[in-house]
């Protein structure tokens, strides 16, 4: 979808100089996918800060502690 | 400069049970402009996922660039791990793994693990511990 936006010429020059693009077009189209990414994830982040939604990811720690054992076997196995 | 954010910090910030001055700890790193992810950070978390879990995390996810893994990450995580063990340090294969795509990105890396402050000592990288 195409629109039309009026900017003052000195907001153009600060958004490609910002993006460091030189086209005024995809110079925006950066600036707004990039501040609608970071208004997403501050969405997202504020439903787990909340308690909203949550992951348990169950069994994380006793698989990096089996992980990290795994690697101090091998180092011993192959000790000179 | 990219900030990778590691594996501890996105259990610790999505888990229920953390304590709330954890998780507003890590919010601000999450929100930084310049947070990253990278493809083992993403596998260490969503490994453990429920389809429930895997759904949302992958959303949160899906707004963070993400740090392509180096076409010659092996050879170079084996040097790392080679190094560590001369010094008399057996770190974790993924440890090494993602410690070698944030040097190879010149990122910092953002962790609450302590086991990358060792790694650190040996072949250092900027990192940022938070207690």
């Amino acid at each position: 979808m195409k629109i039309t936006v009026e900017l003052p010429e000195s907001e153009l020059r600060e958004i490609c100089e910002i993006t460091g693009i030189h086209k005024k077009g995809p110079a925006i189209r950066k600036l707004l996918s990039d501040s609608l990414m970071l208004q997403r994830r501050a969405r997202i982040a504020q439903r787990f800060l909340s308690g909203e939604w949550s992951a348990e990811l169950d069994d994380y720690e006793a698989t990096k502690k089996a992980e990290r054992a795994e690697a101090r076997t091998l180092a011993e196995q192959w000790r000179d | 400069m990219a900030r990778l954010i590691e594996t501890s910090l996105w259990i610790d910030f999505t888990r229920a049970g953390t304590p709330s001055a954890r998780k507003l700890a890590i919010q601000p790193w999450i929100l930084d402009a310049e947070a990253c992810l990278c493809e083992p950070v993403a596998f260490e978390v969503l490994r453990h996922a429920t389809p429930k879990e895997r759904q949302r995390i992958e959303a949160h996810f899906a707004t963070l660039p993400l740090l392509a893994t180096p076409p010659q990450l092996w050879r170079d995580a084996t040097r790392l791990g080679q190094r560590c063990r001369d010094q008399g340090l057996n770190a974790g294969s993924l440890d090494l793994i993602i410690t070698t795509i944030a040097l190879h990105h010149e990122a910092e890396l953002v962790t609450g693990d302590a086991d990358y402050a060792a790694i650190a000592r040996i072949a250092p990288f900027p990192l940022k511990l938070l207690p």
